[in-house]
């Protein structure tokens, strides 16, 4: 496939007009320098990554910000994920205070999982976890779910495969 | 995508997880799930990936993670709705999952180091936890599960009325554990586990491979990934409950080690002195005060060359 050849000169032009509101317009969204700075460089390379030809854009700032969005959205969503963990963690009657290096290793998992599962239905998804985090067995689930023991058989040779179809694209 | 395994040996992994997660896995399931395994590398392959991805959640808080995870689900639902609702996604009911959030009431247990303690738990049960150890209790309605975290549990368990239809679940690393009427004791070791049976008996689940049902003088050495190796059960595991250490005609070497689990520091024996016969009750949590009791009962000095280096020699 032919790469567009984007000259380093048009792309350090297209780059100077547009990071600087794109820089304002996710600092506003995200209320913190660093967040917005770090979103900007990634909208740019995304972009990049789609082998688009900044040139070629006829609506360079829609097309940008609807990057940015997704990317915005990714964030608050991994960021909720991360607080709904702390603060579940925080909330048990006698409250876990891991170390920095505990924690941070514990969210990394933590967003690893969230985007392997993603993608299942609602219910395997759920009787898998049911499962492995609350360690139910298969007539409980059921139960949770309103389905036969069957069905939650099915749901969890769904997950599993969906797992392991991922699998393959993750260090191992 | 996935590098190398054809999808057959993918799915077949998958239907042979589901089935052995279901609890009711028999001998002869075992031996066709072993056929399966040699058949191909390939299915060896795909076994090994549904393991890390089983054991990938280990490090994981389970009730935190379930609920970020619940949510983050939720989350994305609702944002489906939106544009779902005219397909009929809208009717996807939440009520379930809300009830369950409710309900569940996980209590953590920790005791610090040099500290036992003991709980009764709703099902009547007898839990007592050893020095520098955690458990996270799971016992309300239609749930009865503890999840040993670090540490070392002893558990007779009871029977309240409401719980006597219930199963207990002793979670541990590579094994869930099924008392029957019975008291036991399950300790984590680095990525293992240990459990000792004292009375009646105890159905360990490995997380790989075949049930064992553990009997009362008996134990079972279990690997993170559910080996199980069956060992004599060693009652200096089973009595720590009052904080004393009570010893009969035991060898020095065994009651070094059991202190040495409560010792700041590196706690020895010389091997010469290791076969000493020992009869003395001990203070089981303060290897401080035990030392020079035994130090005075046997031909044996404590030699402290550093403050964190203890080792018993012949005297």
């Amino acid at each position: 496939m032919a790469v567009p050849a984007t000259s380093s000169s048009v792309l350090a032009g297209f780059y100077r007009e547009h990071h600087g509101w794109l820089l304002g317009w996710l600092r506003r969204r995200t209320h913190n320098a660093e967040c917005a700075a770090d979103l900007t460089q990634d909208t740019f390379v995304r972009l990049l990554s789609r082998r688009v030809d900044p040139a070629e854009l006829r609506l360079p700032r829609a097309y940008l910000t609807t990057i940015a969005h997704a990317l915005l959205v990714n964030h608050w969503q991994r960021a909720d994920l991360e607080r709904a963990y702390l603060a579940a963690l925080a909330a048990q009657p006698e409250p876990v205070h891991p170390s920095a290096e505990e924690r941070t290793q514990a969210l990394q998992l933590l967003h690893a999982i969230a985007d392997m599962l993603q993608g299942l239905p609602e219910r395997p998804r759920r009787a898998f976890l049911m499962a492995r985090l609350s360690g139910m067995g298969y007539a409980q689930i059921g139960q949770q779910l309103g389905v036969s023991e069957r069905m939650v058989k099915k749901y969890m040779a769904q997950a599993m495969l969906h797992c392991l179809q991922l699998s393959g694209d993750l260090p191992a | 995508m996935s590098q190398g395994i054809a999808s057959p040996a993918l799915e077949q992994a998958a239907e042979w997880f589901a089935l052995r997660q279901q609890g009711a896995w028999s001998g002869d399931d075992q031996r066709r799930w072993e056929a399966w395994l040699r058949e191909h590398a390939e299915h060896a392959r795909a076994w090994q990936r549904v393991e890390s991805i089983w054991t990938s959640f280990a490090p994981l808080a389970p009730h935190a993670a379930a609920q970020a995870l619940d949510a983050a689900g939720r989350r994305r639902r609702r944002a489906l709705r939106g544009i779902g609702g005219a397909l009929g996604l809208g009717a996807l009911s939440l009520l379930g999952l809300q009830g369950l959030q409710s309900q569940r009431q996980r209590l953590p247990l920790r005791t610090a180091a040099g500290h036992t303690g003991a709980w009764t738990l709703r099902d009547g049960s007898q839990l007592w936890l050893n020095a520098d150890s955690e458990v996270v209790v799971d016992v309300a309605e239609g749930r009865r599960a503890l999840y040993l975290l670090r540490g070392e549990l002893l558990l007779q368990t009871g029977h309240a009325p409401a719980y006597a239809h219930l199963p207990l679940t002793v979670h541990t690393a590579g094994a869930r554990l099924q008392p029957m009427g019975t008291r036991f004791a399950v300790g984590r070791c680095g990525p293992d586990s240990r459990l000792d049976v004292f009375g009646g008996a105890v159905r360990c689940l490995p997380l790989l491979g075949t049930a064992l049902d553990v009997v009362a003088g008996s134990g079972a050495r279990i690997g993170a990934l559910g080996a199980l190796q069956p060992v004599t059960a060693d009652p200096l595991r089973g009595d720590w409950t009052d904080g004393r250490l009570q010893v009969t005609d035991t060898p020095l070497l065994r009651v070094v080690d059991e202190l040495a689990r409560h010792h700041r520091g590196y706690l020895g024996c010389d091997p010469r002195v290791a076969a000493l016969k020992v009869t003395a009750v001990l203070p089981r949590l303060n290897s401080l005060q035990a030392l020079p009791l035994l130090a005075r009962a046997l031909p044996i000095r404590i030699e402290q060359r550093w403050p964190w280096w203890t080792v018993l020699r012949p005297a």
